[in-house]
Parts: C-alpha cells; sequence; structure tokens
C-alpha cells in the first residue's frame, strides 16, 4: 500500500515538473521568439484551439472504443495538466492583455470560467473525497434517497411508538414540528459544503428544549432519535459534497463547448479580416 | 463530522442505472418502483406483479398466482384477484431527470445560446461593434474619416470596410476570405516565417488616405505591413505608440542588414531619400555612407553607432571666427554672456533663430574707426556699415560726405562754411590716426582683435579680420575679399530633436561642452553617451527608435510620381 502510494506521488510530481517546465518553456519562448516571429499570435492560437479540442474530447475515450489506449486516471491526469498548460498558453496568446471587444472578452469569460471552474473541480476532487471518508457514514451518492428513506422510517416509527393517546405527545410535535421536513429531503447543503457544524448545534439545543419537558420513558426516545438526526446529518453531509462533485460540471462541461463554437469564429473572423485577405 | 457506529443503510444489491435519461419519481421516497420510467420519460408502473395461471391437471379454469420477486417482497398474501389481475397496484409517479440527463440538457441548451449570441452579434445591426477585438483610435473612428472613406470606398459607410476586406462583403462570404488568406498570405510556412510581416492587401486600403507613406529606403531586404508598427484596435485616443521592435526586427537582424547594404550598392544613389532636400535648413553636405545605415542596432542605448559627426571627425568649416570659451567666461569680456543671449529658439523649440550681427554682436563689435567721433546721449557716433565690403569701402572713401551729413543731422550744423570746418577738424582727427586714407582702410579690413594690422601697423579699433576671415585684393584697386559666413541650421538630419523639451532639469552646458571651445570649428555636439545616461531603460527616458527617427521618407521627386490626391498626414 505503502509503496504504491509513493509510486503515485512520484508520477504525479514527475507530472507536475514537467508540466511546470512546459510552462516555463513556453513562456520563455514567447520572450526570445515572439520578436522574431510576427505572427506569434497565429502560432499560439491555433495550439490552444488543438489544446482546446483534446481537453473537449478527452472524454471520447470513454466513448470510443477503439480509442481505449491507457487507463481512465492516466487520460484524467493527462486532461489536467495540459489544462493547466492551456492556461499559459491563452495568455500567451492574448499577448498578457485582457481583450477589449464584445466577442473577444466573451471567449476570453468563456475561456477564464472553463479554466477556473476546471481548477475548482480539480481542488474538490482532491479534497472532498477525502473529506467524505473522514466522515465515516460513505453512501454512494445514487443509494443516498434509499439511505435517507429508511431513516425516516425508523425515526417515524420511533415517535409514533411512543403515541399513546393519553400523555403530552411532546416529542411527536417536536418531530413534526421540526424534524418531519428534515427526514424528508437534503437539507443544509450550503453549511455542510462550509463545513460548518451550525446545523447540528441548532438541533442540539432543540433537543435540550425537548428534554426538559420529556417524560423518564421517552428520554430513552429523545436519544434514539437523535441519533437518528445526527445520521441524517451525515448524510445530508455527504450528499452536499457528492453534489458539488458533480454539480461543477454543469458549468465546465456546456461551457467548453461554447468555447469551441466562439473560437471557430474567432478563427475566421481572425483569418477573414486579416490583411493578407482579399 | 464524527465517523458513526452505524453503517448507513440501503439495498446494495439492487441495481441502479444512473446513466440512464429518465428515474422513478419515488426515489426521493426512497421506493422506486422496478421497473423504472420508459426511455422516453413516461410512469410504466401498472401493479407489482403480473400473476401467472396455473393449470393443475383436471382443473378447467387454474387458478392465479402471484409472482411478485423476493426482492419486491415475495408472495403477496391476498394474492392475485379472480379475473387474474395483481392486487397490488403500484401508484403513478412523475419520473425525473437523472444528472446526467439535465447535464445533457444544459450542454444543449447552452450550445444553441452559445449559436444564438452568434447569430445576434453578427446580425447586421450590431455586427461592427460586435466583432471589434478594440476600440480603434479616435482619428480613424472620427466622423471626418467615416465621410473620406465613405467617399473613396464608394458609399460603404462601415468603418471596418475601410481597412478590412473581409468587411466589404457579408458575412456569407468570410469563410470563402478565410479560406482565401489561409491559402495565400497566412499559409502554414507564413506563419513560422521570421521577419517583419510584409505588405498586405491592407496596406492599399490605407495608403488611398496615405499616399507616399510606403516609402522607406530603396535599399531594404524586407518590405512592412503598415499594421506592423501602426497597431489598431488598441484603445481610443491615439494610436499606439510604435514599439522599437519593429524596427530591430530589421536594423537589429545582422542578415538583412547585410541584404540591405548589397542592395544598397547596387541602387542608384539618387534612388535614396535625401536630406539635402529638406527645405530650406542650412545643412552640411555629407555623403551617404559605403554601405548606407546598415549597421546591426539592437538598442539605443547598446549598440547604436555613434553620431557620425563625432565618428568622423566633422569639423564646422564656417568661416566666421568665434571663440565659445571667451564669449562665456567672466573677465574677458566686457559683459558675461551666456548661451541663451545668442542662441534663441524658434517657437517649437527645435531650430536656433539666426545670429545676425545686428541683433547679437554689434553692443560689443561697434565698428567704430573713428574714437573721437563717439556716441553719446543724444549722437549716434559714427560706425561704419556691416555687410558687403564694397560699401565699406565706398563708406570710407565718402567719408566727407559721412561726416557733412552726420552734421547736418545730429550736431545741428546746417552753414556751409561751419559744415567746412567740422568736416577739415575731422579729416584731421583721422590723418592723425591712420596717416593716410590707404592705411585707414587697411586697417578697417584687415586689423585683428588686438589692432594689429599685417605689415607691422596698428589700428585704435578692431577691424573685419577680428571675426572674419578677409584676404587681399585679388586686383589692384579692388575690395579685400571676406569669405562668407555661413553658419548651419541642424547637424544632425537623420533624427529630430527639440531644445526645449530637454529644458527641465538640463543646462546647455550638460550636452555642449563650449567652455573649453576655442575654434568655430568645434562642433561642440554632445556624444551618444550623454544621450544614453537618460534615453535609456535606466535613465529611465522614452528611448524608442522612433523618438528622434521617423520611419516614412520621403521618395526622391524624380522617381516619385506625381500624385494628385491630397494626402493626410
Amino acid at each position: 500500500m505503502a509503496k504504491k502510494e509513493i509510486e503515485l506521488t512520484r508520477r504525479r510530481f514527475g507530472s507536475v515538473l514537467l508540466t511546470t517546465l512546459s510552462i516555463a518553456g513556453l513562456l520563455a519562448a514567447y520572450v526570445i521568439y515572439s520578436p522574431m516571429y510576427p505572427r506569434h499570435a497565429y502560432l499560439s492560437g491555433w495550439a490552444l484551439f488543438a489544446v482546446m479540442l483534446f481537453l473537449t474530447f478527452f472524454n471520447l475515450r470513454k466513448r470510443v472504443p477503439f480509442l481505449r489506449i491507457g487507463s481512465a486516471s492516466f487520460w484524467l491526469q493527462l486532461h489536467l495538466y495540459v489544462g493547466a498548460f492551456s492556461g499559459a498558453l491563452f495568455f500567451v496568446h492574448i499577448g498578457w492583455s485582457w481583450p477589449a471587444g464584445i466577442f473577444h472578452q466573451l471567449l476570453a469569460c468563456c475561456f477564464a470560467v472553463v479554466f477556473l471552474t476546471g481548477v475548482f473541480g480539480l481542488w474538490i476532487s482532491r479534497s472532498f473525497p477525502r473529506m467524505l471518508t473522514d466522515s465515516g457514514y460513505e453512501t454512494p451518492f445514487e443509494r443516498i434517497p434509499y439511505a435517507r428513506s429508511n431513516l425516516r422510517q425508523q425515526a417515524e416509527a420511533l415517535v409514533l411508538a411512543g403515541v399513546d393517546g393519553h400523555t403530552s405527545p411532546v416529542i411527536a410535535e417536536f418531530y413534526a414540528k421540526n424534524l418531519g421536513m428534515f427526514f424528508t429531503r437534503p437539507c443544509n447543503r450550503w453549511a455542510h459544503l462550509r463545513q460548518s457544524r451550525a446545523p447540528q448545534t441548532a438541533h442540539a439545543f432543540q433537543f435540550d428544549e425537548v428534554r426538559r419537558y420529556a417524560r423518564t420513558g421517552e428520554l430513552e426516545m429523545l436519544d434514539q432519535l437523535n441519533d437518528l438526526v445526527g445520521r441524517k446529518h451525515m448524510l445530508d453531509y455527504q450528499y452536499s459534497l457528492q453534489s458539488a462533485l458533480r454539480l461543477w460540471l454543469f458549468a465546465h462541461i456546456p461551457l467548453s463547448y461554447s468555447l469551441l463554437i466562439f473560437s471557430v469564429l474567432h478563427i475566421i473572423i481572425v483569418y477573414a479580416f486579416s490583411g493578407s485577405a482579399t | 463530522m464524527k465517523a458513526s457506529q452505524h453503517p448507513p443503510e440501503f439495498p446494495s444489491n439492487e441495481y441502479v442505472r444512473p446513466n440512464l435519461d429518465w428515474e422513478c419519481g419515488h426515489l426521493c421516497e426512497g421506493c422506486p418502483c422496478r421497473i423504472g420510467p420508459s426511455p422516453k420519460g413516461k410512469c410504466r408502473a401498472t401493479f407489482e406483479c403480473t400473476p401467472r395461471l396455473e393449470v393443475k391437471p383436471g382443473e378447467k379454469k387454474g387458478h392465479w398466482t402471484c409472482t411478485r420477486p423476493r426482492s419486491g417482497g415475495g408472495k403477496c398474501e391476498n394474492g392475485p384477484l379472480p379475473d387474474g389481475t395483481c392486487c397490488n397496484a403500484i401508484p403513478k409517479c412523475q419520473p425525473r431527470r437523472t444528472l446526467r440527463s439535465i447535464r445533457k440538457r444544459v450542454v444543449m441548451f447552452t450550445v444553441i445560446a452559445s449559436f444564438f449570441v452568434l447569430f445576434v452579434g453578427i446580425s447586421r445591426n450590431m455586427r461592427d461593434s460586435f466583432i471589434n477585438p478594440g476600440p480603434i483610435s479616435s482619428v480613424h473612428a472620427s466622423a471626418t474619416f467615416t465621410k473620406l472613406h465613405t467617399k473613396l470606398s464608394g458609399g460603404d459607410t462601415s468603418n471596418c470596410a475601410a481597412c478590412h476586406q473581409g468587411a466589404k462583403q457579408g458575412v456569407d462570404s468570410w469563410h470563402t476570405k478565410a479560406f482565401d488568406a489561409s491559402q495565400h498570405g497566412l499559409t502554414p510556412a507564413e506563419l513560422i516565417k521570421k521577419g517583419p510581416i510584409e505588405t498586405s492587401a491592407m496596406d492599399t486600403n490605407c495608403l488611398s488616405c496615405h499616399a507616399g507613406k510606403n516609402f522607406h529606403q530603396p535599399d531594404m531586404a524586407a518590405q512592412f505591413a503598415c499594421y506592423e508598427c501602426h497597431k489598431e484596435h488598441q484603445g481610443s485616443g491615439f494610436m499606439a505608440k510604435v514599439d522599437s521592435g519593429y524596427c530591430t526586427s530589421c536594423h537589429g537582424s545582422a542578415e538583412l542588414m547585410t541584404a540591405s547594404a548589397k542592395i544598397g550598392t547596387k541602387t542608384d544613389p539618387h534612388a535614396f531619400s535625401s536630406i539635402a532636400t529638406r527645405g530650406k535648413l542650412k545643412i552640411q553636405s555629407r555623403e551617404r555612407p559605403k554601405n548606407g545605415y546598415t549597421e546591426v542596432i539592437t538598442a539605443f542605448q547598446t549598440d547604436h553607432p555613434e553620431f557620425q559627426q563625432i565618428r568622423e571627425g566633422i569639423r564646422d568649416e564656417n568661416s566666421l571666427k568665434f571663440n565659445h570659451s571667451v564669449h562665456l567666461r567672466t573677465g574677458k569680456i566686457p559683459r558675461v554672456l551666456n548661451c541663451n543671449n545668442c542662441h534663441e529658439r524658434d517657437g517649437r523649440g527645435e531650430y536656433q533663430r539666426p545670429i545676425t550681427y545686428e541683433k547679437h554682436c554689434v553692443e560689443c563689435h561697434t565698428l567704430q574707426f573713428d574714437p573721437d567721433t563717439p556716441a553719446s546721449k543724444n549722437k549716434p557716433g559714427i560706425y561704419l556699415p556691416h555687410g558687403d565690403p564694397s560699401y565699406v569701402r565706398a563708406y570710407l572713401r565718402s567719408l566727407n560726405i559721412q561726416y557733412e551729413e552726420y552734421a547736418q543731422r545730429h550736431e545741428g550744423i546746417t552753414r556751409r562754411n561751419e559744415l567746412d570746418d567740422y568736416v577739415r577738424e575731422k579729416k584731421v582727427s583721422i590723418e592723425k590716426l591712420y596717416e593716410t586714407g590707404e592705411n585707414l582702410e587697411r586697417a578697417v579690413f584687415f586689423a585683428t582683435m588686438k589692432g594689429e594690422i599685417p605689415g607691422g601697423l596698428r589700428a585704435p579699433f578692431a577691424g573685419c579680420a577680428t571675426c572674419h576671415d578677409v584676404s587681399e585684393p585679388k586686383s589692384d584697386n579692388a575690395t579685400p575679399v571676406i569669405k562668407k559666413v555661413s553658419t548651419i541650421d541642424r547637424w544632425m538630419v537623420l533624427g529630430k530633436f527639440n531644445h526645449d523639451s530637454h529644458q527641465k532639469g538640463l543646462t546647455c552646458l550638460d550636452c555642449h561642452k563650449v567652455m573649453t571651445s576655442e575654434l568655430t570649428s568645434d562642433l561642440n555636439l554632445p556624444s551618444i553617451k550623454t544621450c544614453v545616461e537618460c534615453h535609456s531603460p535606466k535613465g529611465g527616458i522614452d528611448h524608442r527608435c522612433t523618438r528622434c527617427h521617423t520611419y516614412h521618407n520621403s521618395q526622391p521627386d524624380s522617381l516619385s510620381p506625381k500624385s494628385t490626391e491630397p494626402s493626410i498626414r
């Protein structure tokens, strides 16, 4: 296991080093050669377009059977490092100054959003899985509704068991008022993303309040209910982080296609409006 | 989050299909139906099972058996209804799209929206502003420019079309234009070509207004496109300053400069832009260097050659005798002078106004040959005229008339006999000083600052030879020859220079070391090192080539076609 981790670390270090050297080489080439090659913007533009095509269609590897060269992990790593390189290439292409025209700003913004969402995605895909494992209540995303339903059923059964029709239904009222919806759907998404414990604390206060009015026999039930609430919080935590791991792609992928479309028009305009067009 | 004692509970053996587009509406409740929605998103829920008719041997009707699988709870207690339908109907649901399906739709929507944005952007009304990569300079955005190019193009009011061929037709022609460009000027081989961008079709549009701006020198090894240096779309206001990199892309290339030198040697010398044609400027004629101006220069502060005048030790050939050191040092002359007393700048601060005897020299160099007729409060005194030597000689030979006229005008003597007495008295006085008229003439022309005359005689005043180069007359009774004074207006004519803009923080003596200059032939020009002190990255002052030099030269008249169209600067 340790050997595998060392190998992984070594491979990552090598890849990061290679990417850093590539970026440094690109910047050095820009500084040295751009004065000699007046059409360097065309060269960097074509290179950037090729890189964007590669990055956009790296998913093809999954879809086209005959392209299955190398593991998915290898292609993902390649996507990440080539993506980082594309950021440097983009700045070289725009000459370190933000474009001013409407279309060019649109194009540049599109690239910036795709790049930044990519960086965000990289960050969460590296940090969230560890958090999810540490939380200790790992549940596959597709199974979360089942687990939630199960918790709800347990909680409802517990509460119903305490309703005898004679005594004050404190716990039942508490459940109906404060916990009914909580067990029905995912809650506190942003709080969990922020790693906040405010929702748990709020529920703990509520339980302390209810505990004052509960009879001796109901205290055990409250403890069990509190345990279920704690598990639901952990399930929500899983849901929030796993949702984020999927939802960032909603910005990254669609805008990648927009970027390609805008790039094609950009190339046509640049060529059609160049000095060489007759 | 703390690790829980209880692992989450879910049916781990149940197969889920997150790659499908639809999921059961009951999934959020944790109890989806087993069959799930159709591929088109329709709920397919009917009953929990499809009962099976079992007919035992001897039975006619048989009986219905529940077929609910074990995963669905196994056989139900009630069993199928008599008509063979399941007794447990599944409540219908509203199927929901899966995340994957929603993402597909978002992708589709974004792609359509992108096309829509492009469609609106390149529509006729918005096209120019949408595809414009940046504001153009105020000159090319002005109404005057629009009017002018509309007239030239025959009615096309789009400012883009003034320069870009691609804008002259509609969007439908862009791809053909782009293809055309990729086949001619922007082929892959062209993209990796070193050196400046060569002239292009766009230049003809520039030259339709800026006529004659396509000439630099006939020995150029590569031609520039206008937009190589003049970058548009860099913002409103003035056009972006021309970077030195464009100049050094040729002048910094040994290869191109060698090629240029070769072309230059085979080119008619008259085809070069001549400095002799620069208006009414008085400049010293110089020969063009053998190889032209083809030294390799990569930056002003590093390898720009020393100024030609200093490098070649050129001397001022002006015949006037002038000693800067004497005139500027205290104690040697009655009045201490500073540079501005003589060198007055013109309105633009670019050139010095001419120095004249009447304005700058007469105060000290009075030409007063008769010390007995000095200037006083109401009398100007009698002086020789300054200018043509024959006038001077005529003045000297008509001294009787000059004295008589002076007496009438300034002494108030009008009677004949009194006038004769006055003239006689003055003549006696002159004869005492000079003895003869011939001596007087020699003294006037040949006396030096110390009053010495060739031949051992002395004069009581400084004659013409003090400042001028005077030679003996070529024949008897001829006037001595005074060499004509010719002061150069500007020594360094290949670059522009403004004295006014150099006034701040500098004095004349910081650049011109004239305090020790004793000869007229001293140019007193500063070395390039003096300029580099400020005009360098270290000095912090603009050191671009265009600070001093201009790319656009005028083609020699004999070679350039006469243009009838008025051109814009």
